[in-house]
């Protein structure tokens, strides 16, 4: 188990490295991404251009360059070449936003995918499974943006149900927070849930046709038994590792638009618009921060899953 | 109470196809089952004996099945009986034992506490007693220390430790009829021979009915007071297990005892002397480990040491209990997995370190032929296609490989026309064929068969065993047979291997090794063999 955790602690690091240069490389060879010249605002003179370009030591070999963004990066020092705050400060505001929506839309994909994905499988071939995979179908294919869009105009502008985007902080008001997250969750979770709702149908499909699903019936258990502790258990276990997976994506820029529809001002629209803005500190430290955020929950996922399926070992090759 | 346990009148269950007239699978039985008995429902595959067992505890499920006639156990009608009622029928007073233990059991949850899921769903039993209950169940079917097994998941046992659990599920709350369907087939000769004891002590111990469903008529010689014979639907013979055996009254029943390869009958003569084919020497085989030191000394030796020879037409059978490493051994003959130590001779020349190029004469005088037909099908491509693949890999045209194809085809008993046909459209015997067939296609040597009939029915058995011995006179074919059925060996083996733990523990003619095994492994192997005739058992039931 230590080696297995400090194995993946090795991989993240070689990960986060890969990305990091990849990532500072991007923005160094995109036109036009000259930062000295677009800091200089409107019809710079030479001369201006040449001082910022000294002052941030801009004019220095790429390498000693990328080495000292990232020290700044690290060292949580990093200072956005346009609005001049705080990297780190800007993406700790933006966390608890970005977390309490993903937290909220994981919830209600997994709550709805696995209700639906039952119904559907239980009534496998009938109307309402039909019904119920035209609906899954619909919310995969909505795009995030028309959506929140729509559900915003409506319920938020026209009909009033709902606040008109914007965040509340919990400490400040919970039930307003929670009340302006209704929205921008249910958006993120719509697409979430078609798919989940279809995976779960499927599985749920496949582990009735066990054999011990059989035997689970022959035992003479109650019905609502065989569902829960033998079908349902089982068909969830690739659902549970895939949903650690997703949850992690949406963290780490999966949610870019519903933020920036509903006006969140997570992390994903912090890094949507530092990347408009060609300011690479913010870039890379969003980057990092997601390719971080993903390896991590990859090992607990996979931690996870040693721990639901007794038949894999972790730690064993 | 006297009269039967069991008593079905007339059961009938239909299928409602896609398309055309519904499937008849079981067309009117009737049987009776009285306590203590063991009656043994024998068939070969798709005769409806299993549709048969679910239709008695309402198993059959999905709205597809019509299910008519009469069961009454113990004078209670269970066909029609409600939801509620069947379902506290089913393992309080019905329990089922089936094929397969590892299949048939959660994989995710501990042995234990399916044992004790069962005792409380049908009584008033804690979490605590129930599952103290489960460990003792455990104890008394052999599954010991109960107590720590009970904590084991199922994959953490072994095949027959999994199937005594699941009997020890079954017995849980003293079940007045255990059905068994082919409670031994998933299982080693020598498990076999411990699960059958063991059922007959417990209905001996508890009184219960049996009804066992099964193809193996050594498991009814073994078990069964009373014989239903099921073909297509419809039982057509029934009586006294040794009046059946002794006198079948009915032509399919003397043609299914006909084709039981005879426990009893004397071993084939080795051949005179002559040069070895294959030669395997100091073949060892090792699994897991990887590059590193440390890892490597952790391999596991399948397959350790072993000095085997099989001459041009002989038969040579390697014998051995499931994890032997006899399929591991007969992989690293074909260079399908590299040997970790050893030689592997084929007509005196040396293919072990053999690259690529090198391999092409072995793989043109060795051909394997495997234990699932299905599985070694490509689904995707006409049966023809995959016999011609052989060929046109060799340089035959392509006009030139159909044509071979179709005469190999017909050669192993397949119509010509059966080329155009995809494997799924065919019954598991003709897929057998068509292995065969594919394997002759290049004109091998030797042809290495895996378990080539534990798939089969029995009356499909004999008829490729027949095949076999025909192709192996006609062309002088020499075989590596892996069997672990020692009836089958019997029948076809020059010489014996027995394997146990990656080594070979005894060879030789058959007639040696079959009538006077010197190794007291092959001993146990010979010795859990299923009886011939009911009157052969080792211990007379009543």
């Amino acid at each position: 188990m230590t080696r297995f955790v400090a194995g993946r602690l090795g991989q993240m690091v070689v990960v986060l490295f890969a990305v990091s240069v990849l990532t500072f490389l991007i923005f160094n060879v995109i036109p036009n991404g000259d930062p000295a010249s677009r800091m200089a605002g409107k019809s710079p003179t030479e001369t201006q251009v040449e001082a910022i370009r000294a002052e941030w030591g801009f004019d220095e070999p790429l390498p000693v360059q990328y080495l000292r963004t990232m020290e700044q990066v690290l060292g949580g020092q990093a200072i956005s070449y346009f609005t001049q705050l705080n990297v780190r400060d800007e993406i700790l505001r933006g966390l608890p936003r970005t977390l309490a929506l993903a937290v909220g839309a994981a919830i209600l994909w997994m709550a709805f995918g696995i209700a639906l994905g039952l119904l559907g499988a239980l009534r496998a071939g009938r109307l309402s499974d039909r019904l119920l995979t035209f609906a899954a179908l619909a919310g995969v294919s909505l795009p995030v943006f028309w959506l929140g869009a729509i559900l915003s105009h409506f319920l938020g502008y026209e009909w009033g149900l709902f606040p008109n985007g914007g965040y509340v902080p919990f400490a400040e008001d919970p039930l307003d927070w929670a009340y302006h997250l209704v929205l921008p969750c249910a958006t993120l979770a719509v697409l979430f849930t078609g798919f989940y709702s279809r995976l779960v149908r499927s599985n749920v499909l496949d582990t009735m046709g066990e054999d011990f699903v059989r035997t689970a019936r022959a035992k003479g258990l109650s019905e609502r038994r065989v569902l829960l502790a033998h079908v349902l258990r089982n068909s969830l276990i690739p659902v549970v590792t895939l949903w650690g997976l997703d949850f992690g994506a949406v963290v780490a820029g999966g949610a870019i638009l519903t933020e920036t529809v509903f006006d969140i001002q997570g992390v994903g629209q912090y890094a949507a618009e530092s990347v408009g803005q060609l300011d690479v500190p913010p870039v890379l430290a969003v980057t990092l921060f997601g390719a971080f955020f993903i390896v991590v929950l990859n090992t607990a996922v996979d931690i996870a899953y040693a721990l639901l399926d007794p038949r894999i070992r972790v730690g064993e090759r | 109470m006297s009269g039967p346990l069991l008593e079905v009148r007339d059961l009938a269950v239909r299928f409602a196809a896609e398309e055309g007239p519904p499937v008849e699978a079981v067309r009117g039985i009737s049987l009776e089952v009285a306590p203590g008995e063991v009656l043994a429902l024998v068939g070969e595959s798709g005769c409806g004996k299993s549709v048969t067992a679910l239709a008695l505890t309402g198993l059959l499920g999905g709205g597809a099945a019509r299910v008519a006639g009469s069961a009454r156990l113990a004078g209670r009608e269970l066909i029609g009986a409600g939801d509620d009622e069947l379902r506290a029928i089913r393992g309080a007073e019905v329990a089922m034992v089936f094929q397969d233990p590892l299949s048939s059991l959660n994989p995710v949850l501990r042995v234990g506490d399916q044992i004790a899921e069962q005792i409380r769903a049908h009584g008033p039993a804690g979490r605590e007693e129930a599952r103290a209950r489960a460990a003792e169940l455990l104890d008394q079917v052999g599954v010991t220390p109960g107590a720590e097994r009970a904590r084991a998941y199922p994959h953490e046992l072994s095949g027959g430790m999994r199937q005594r659990a699941m009997i020890a599920m079954a017995l849980s709350c003293s079940p007045r009829l255990l059905i068994a369907d082919e409670p031994t087939t998933a299982l080693d000769a020598t498990v076999q021979a411990q699960v059958l004891a063991l059922i007959g002590e417990l209905r001996d111990a508890t009184g219960a009915g049996v009804l066992l469903i099964t193809h193996d008529f050594g498991v009814v010689a073994e078990l069964a007071d009373r014989v239903a014979v099921m073909r297509a639907g419809r039982i057509v013979e029934q009586g006294g297990v040794e009046e059946v055996f002794d006198r079948p009254a009915d032509g399919y029943t003397r043609r299914l005892l006909a084709a039981v390869p005879r426990a009893d009958a004397p071993p084939r003569a080795p051949l005179e002397a002559r040069e070895p084919l294959l030669e395997l020497e100091g073949l060892a085989v090792a699994y897991g480990g990887g590059r590193g030191r440390i890892a490597r000394r952790a391999a596991r030796r399948a397959v350790d040491g072993v000095d085997l020879t099989v001459a041009a037409g002989e038969t040579v059978a390697l014998v051995g209990e499931s994890g032997s490493g006899k399929s591991s051994l007969a992989r690293a003959a074909a260079r399908l997995i590299d040997p970790a130590a050893g030689r592997v001779l084929l007509g005196g020349s040396d293919f072990t370190r053999a690259g690529r190029r090198a391999l092409a004469p072995l793989r043109r005088d060795l051909q394997l032929v495997f234990q699932d037909p299905q599985g070694s099908l490509n689904p995707r491509r006409r049966v023809g296609a995959s016999v011609a693949l052989g060929l046109r890999l060799r340089g035959a045209g392509r006009a030139e490989a159909d044509r071979r194809a179709r005469a190999l085809l017909e050669r192993v008993g397949l119509e010509p026309a059966h080329a155009d046909r995809w494997p799924h459209e065919l019954s598991g015997g003709q897929r057998q064929r068509v292995g065969i067939a594919r394997a002759l296609a290049p004109e091998p040597r030797l042809v290495v068969l895996d378990e080539p009939l534990s798939a089969l029915d029995v009356t499909v058995r004999a008829q490729i065993l027949e095949l076999l011995d025909d192709l192996q006179r006609e062309r002088g074919l020499a075989y590596l047979l892996i069997s672990h059925d020692l009836a089958v060996v019997r029948q076809v083996a020059h010489r014996v291997a027995v394997m146990r733990d990656g080594r070979i523990v005894e060879q030789g003619p058959a007639v040696e090794v079959l009538a006077a095994p010197a190794d007291p492994f092959t001993a146990e192997l010979l010795a859990a063999v299923p009886v011939a005739h009911p009157r052969d058992r080792a211990t007379p039931t009543a």
